[in-house]
């Protein structure tokens, strides 16, 4: 492994964490959420899905 | 790189189903539901959010890093963005329909669809190396020198 793979496994590490994290953070709810919070939350879903990343690696 | 890849990926995939597992079997790692509230959905709102974030979360890893990483990582990948997105909607729906009725008949339709999310979680996971393998990986990895910024 270079150095540079090294640097790359740990950012992409780092990058993995604060997913983690903002998963449990985005998780810590303690009551049902609103219709308002719920329409919020579902429009970033959408969003985020029809981003690159969800596509099939043979669809690109 | 593409040694270690998996191994991310599989400490990736564990957490999230530790954490998965853990929210909806009860242990509440959140502290107790306020009062008036349901538990189930609570709970179900919860996965919805872990299971989606961190899926995500590892989707965007992959499709940055597919040079570097092997074919069945990707191949796992793939089979999440197929199965993922109807199983995760089955999911808010049936939240939505058991919040609107409380009926009995629609929590246990929200348990199933809670289930399914779980289980595709499982499948992604059953696709990553042995416990085993990743363990000795991960020493190799601890030993490596990692250079001064």
């Amino acid at each position: 492994m270079t150095p540079a793979e090294i640097l790359a496994l740990a950012s992409a590490s780092i990058n993995v964490f604060d997913k983690a994290m903002s998963a449990l953070e985005a998780a810590k709810q303690n009551k049902e959420m609103t219709p308002e919070q719920e329409s919020e939350y579902d429009s970033l879903v959408e969003k985020r899905m029809a981003q690159a990343h969800w596509k099939k690696s043979t669809d690109a | 790189m593409k040694k270690f890849a998996p191994i991310l990926a599989a400490i990736v995939l564990a957490c999230s189903l530790a954490t998965v597992a853990t929210v909806t079997t009860g242990c509440n790692i959140f502290g107790p539901v306020e009062e008036g509230h349901s538990a189930v959905v609570v709970n179900a709102e919860r996965t919805a959010k872990l299971s989606f974030y961190t899926v995500d979360g590892f989707l965007e890893w992959e499709h940055a890093n597919r040079p570097f990483l092997s074919s069945d990582i990707t191949k796992a990948a793939d089979e999440v963005r197929e199965k993922f997105p109807p199983a995760y909607k089955a999911l808010r729906d049936s939240t939505k329909l058991y919040k609107f009725t409380r009926d009995p008949d629609d929590e246990s339709k929200l348990t199933s669809s809670l289930k399914i999310v779980q289980g595709l979680l499982n499948i992604a996971s059953g696709l990553l190396p042995p416990p085993e393998r990743a363990l000795a990986e991960t020493k190799a990895a601890k030993a490596t020198t990692i250079p001064t910024l």
